[in-house]
């Protein structure tokens, strides 16, 4: 319930009267449930896109997906529907539906991966620069929103999720290829830059300057495809696609 | 009548990686892919040659028959000509006016 007042008090401004079929759900343990041994999950529908110990991160997410509502009407930046994981210092690019599958893994499995694994499912790219950048917020939220969730459950003081707080260049993006009979494989950029389009939520509305900027992130990146495997699989394969450069 | 003498829009955005050309037409709102092949024959078409010597040239650069390359460059540009990529086309009544119904659409040219 706790949670819950934060919800409240946080989005207070955009809640709405009578009832809505709810897109998103946030699962917390109580308090009697071991809550430092169980995650905190928030789902899209039926589909669980973060799944964290840290109630933080879990807040980051939700915001992240609440902004991402106004994206397709944007033209302050290039939102695409992917997601920036790291591992050792590399940043990649996965589309953002995948993100949610990979997450299906044990804490233990992704931490022995050494990947961290995206924090949303979208990123957000400065044309100008081809970077991936802090979405600019457009949601009004109290300004110590985050500080009091201290107060209602377990914070670990750093994300165990990837969240971009500052511009990046991107080193590395994968595709789900579902042709793909290999584990991984070099993809080249011309067809890479065709499909982040695709998935680019304001590319209509921002026309050639989505072009440009996607091909600003995409010209220094290596690409490569990934053949459709269980996320234990997919998971070593994106390791061994970075580390394999 | 002269021979036509292929050229692409010019108000088109190209893009090329990896010797493919990623296309972004304004006017349609929709994105095209080339693959290595198509590539090469569209960004060879600059208006300054007929169907016929642009094929030889190619045909000359990847010392394959003249007449194969012929048929293939006449595919391509049959495409081109329907993605409304060259100057000079038709355009329908059923083709959209204006940036397209709002959803991205990527087309892909096979050569």
């Amino acid at each position: 319930m706790e949670f819950c007042g934060w919800l409240d008090r946080t989005f207070r401004r955009y809640r709405v009267a009578g009832e809505e079929y709810p897109r998103y759900s946030v699962l917390i343990p109580g308090a009697g449930e071991s809550s430092g041994k169980q995650f905190n999950i928030l789902y899209k529908q039926t589909s669980a896109l973060v799944r964290t110990m840290d109630l933080n991160t879990l807040a980051r997410a939700l915001l992240a997906e609440m902004e991402s509502l106004s994206f397709r009407d944007r033209d302050d930046a290039i939102y695409t529907e992917v997601g920036m994981l790291t591992t050792n210092g590399t940043r990649a690019l996965v589309p953002g539906r995948f993100t949610s599958f990979l997450g299906r893994l044990g804490r233990r499995q992704i931490e022995r991966s050494g990947v961290s694994l995206p924090g949303t499912m979208y990123v957000t790219i400065d044309p100008n620069s081809g970077r991936v950048v802090p979405a600019p917020p457009s949601l009004k939220i109290p300004k110590d929103a985050f500080d009091r969730l201290a107060e209602i459950g377990p914070t670990n003081g750093s994300s165990d999720r990837v969240f971009v707080d500052e511009p990046s260049p991107v080193d590395v993006v994968f595709w789900v290829d579902n042709m793909s009979e290999v584990p991984f494989h070099p993809l080249s950029r011309g067809f890479v830059l065709s499909r982040l389009w695709t998935w680019t939520v304001n590319a209509p509305k921002l026309g050639r300057t989505a072009i440009e900027g996607l091909t600003r992130l995409v010209e220094p990146t290596r690409c490569y495809g990934l053949e459709i495997s269980d996320s234990r699989q997919m998971l070593e394969n994106i390791v061994a696609a970075i580390k394999s450069a | 009548m002269p021979a036509m003498k292929p050229r692409i829009r010019q108000d088109l955005t190209v893009v090329e990686l990896d010797g493919e050309a990623v296309i972004y037409d304004d006017e349609s709102g929709e994105l095209h892919h080339l693959n290595p092949t198509a590539t090469v024959v569209f960004t060879l078409c600059d208006g300054t040659a007929t169907v016929k010597e642009l094929s030889a040239d190619i045909a000359d650069a990847f010392s394959q028959p003249a007449d194969e390359v012929e048929k293939q460059v006449r595919t391509l540009l049959r495409e081109f000509r329907n993605a409304n990529l060259l100057e000079g086309n038709m355009v329908s009544s059923a083709a959209p006016k204006g940036k397209g119904n709002g959803k991205a659409k990527v087309k892909k040219a096979r050569g």
